[in-house]
């Protein structure tokens, strides 16, 4: 306590010699140093400290004018091949991009969701199911549908497709569930997929017999799994696909175009058990003949 | 007369005798500063000529929040403290390296000068604290300009340059109490009642 004080008096002195006190105080602090001797002491020494300080400064910087001129026409020159650099935008500084707000770090459930939706969103129909049981702590199932690689084919095309894929996508959906641990940059990204070789340039090397590194071939075996899905969708999932919305539509030309069949069937063998005017005559001819 | 300000606008806008007419009033200054802190003529040059170049360069940064010496400043202590640091990590050859203890060492310390070893007491005082000390006592600028060239808050560099001193109250008056130097009673007179009855318990 007694330390504290000392060091709280000494500062005072020290902003009473800087005249950095606000004036109520230099007066009070006036009339201590007026009527007490140790404090005019201690201002003093602190006084003379400061004056000895200022004194003991080596004098040897050069007095010559020509030798800052000097110094002058060196520094002129080292300029010379320079130019101001143009000022950098504040807009250009924001460029890098924004990392996760102090909020969302100080919460680590809300980080973990914006992370999870980060790595796994985006526009698909995906579900997040964060409920957490006593079992499984930190654990998440993500309904996450089934979807065809359709990068290879047109924007349009691919729309299409996934219209008609819809059902079996959605009959398809199975939850996944991931292991987590928040502590340690939870959720594991997806390895994304290898773009840089997309089927299309694959069958063209293939023209070219040039389809031996990693990511050919890997392209290659996604070709194959993307024409084996496609068939599949086309040939065995269309009865699947069809118990839909366009199975009704399907049934009903099916069933427009049975009905044609039939009518025109029932109305050939109406005409077949008709007999006709020529072969009537002629069993009538005959008839008589016998 | 032009103000630095207007100096400074007038580089701006691509006048280059504009920035030779600050270089001429500044140098002087940035000189006996950067002397200060590196206590060799030749780097101390090194050291004014590349605040100027940086100067040149950045002058577009300068917004007149500060004085432009302030400003100049800023840069050069900045400059002259990566200088001490590279200096610092520079290789010393083996044969330079004295080891041993010279016998003469301690008698050393008597024959200094009083200013001496004030001079080699503000040089060991830390180097935000020097800063504060230098820029304050020798330079004479208010502790705003001070912490505007230390990038420091108000308060800090007002601490810096308090506790800097009294540190070297402190060594001083340990100095005085190892040797019989009759020169430190001259200017610190070690009574008993100096300090008060206080401090003396």
């Amino acid at each position: 306590m007694n330390q504290d004080l000392q060091l709280a008096r000494e500062l005072w002195w020290i902003d009473y010699l800087e005249d950095e006190l606000e004036p109520n105080f230099k007066q009070d602090l006036s009339m201590l140093l007026h009527n007490s001797l140790p404090e005019q002491r201690r201002l003093e020494v602190l006084k003379r400290l400061r004056q000895l300080v200022k004194e003991c400064e080596e004098s040897v910087l050069p007095e010559d004018s020509s030798y800052y001129d000097g110094l002058h026409d060196r520094i002129m020159a080292a300029v010379d091949g320079r130019r101001p650099q143009p000022r950098v935008s504040r807009v250009l500084n924001r460029v890098s991009p924004r990392q996760l707000t102090p909020m969302l770090q100080k919460n680590s459930d809300e980080t973990a969701v914006a992370r999870f939706s980060r790595s796994f969103g985006g526009p698909g129909p995906h579900v997040f199911d964060f409920t957490c049981s006593s079992t499984t702590p930190h654990c998440c199932k993500i309904f996450r549908p089934k979807t065809l690689s359709l990068a290879p084919v047109g924007l349009w095309k691919a729309h299409v497709l996934r219209f008609l894929a819809l059902p079996v996508v959605l009959l398809q959906a199975k939850p996944k569930t991931f292991r987590s641990c928040p502590t340690s940059g939870w959720p594991q990204k997806r390895p994304k997929p290898d773009w840089s070789v997309s089927p299309r340039n694959l069958l063209q090397q293939w023209g070219t017999g040039k389809v031996q590194n990693a990511p050919v071939l890997a392209a290659k075996a996604r070709l194959k799994r993307f024409a084996s899905n496609s068939f599949a969708t086309l040939g065995l999932r269309l009865p699947v696909v069809l118990s839909s919305s366009s199975l009704t539509l399907l049934l009903s030309i099916v069933a427009w175009l049975t009905a044609g069949r039939d009518g025109a069937s029932a109305r050939c063998s109406e005409m077949s058990r008709e007999p006709s005017p020529t072969t009537q005559t002629s069993t009538s001819k005959m008839n008589s003949l016998v | 007369m032009k103000s630095d300000i207007e100096l400074v606008e007038d580089v701006k806008a691509g006048n280059r005798r504009a920035f030779s007419e600050l270089v001429q009033r500044h140098q002087r200054a940035l000189l006996r500063l950067s002397l200060r802190f590196l206590r060799d003529l030749a780097l101390a040059e090194d050291i004014v000529q590349e605040t100027f170049i940086k100067a040149y360069e950045k002058i577009h940064s300068f917004e007149g929040r500060s004085s432009f010496k302030s400003w100049l400043f800023q840069i050069a202590v900045n400059t002259a403290k990566n200088r001490l640091r590279s200096l610092t990590h520079e290789h010393v050859s083996i044969d330079d390296v004295n080891l041993g203890v010279d016998p003469g060492a301690e008698n050393d310390l008597v024959r200094m000068s009083l200013s001496q070893m004030i001079r080699l007491e503000v040089s060991k005082l830390p180097e935000r604290q020097r800063i504060a000390l230098t820029l304050r006592i020798y330079e004479d600028l208010s502790f705003r300009e001070i912490a505007q060239i230390m990038g420091c808050p108000y308060d800090t560099a007002k601490a810096n340059y308090r506790h800097g001193l009294l540190r070297l109250r402190e060594r001083l008056e340990a100095l005085q109490s190892q040797t019989d130097w009759k020169d430190f009673e001259r200017f610190f007179p070690m009574e008993g009642e100096r300090m008060g009855p206080e401090v003396e318990q």
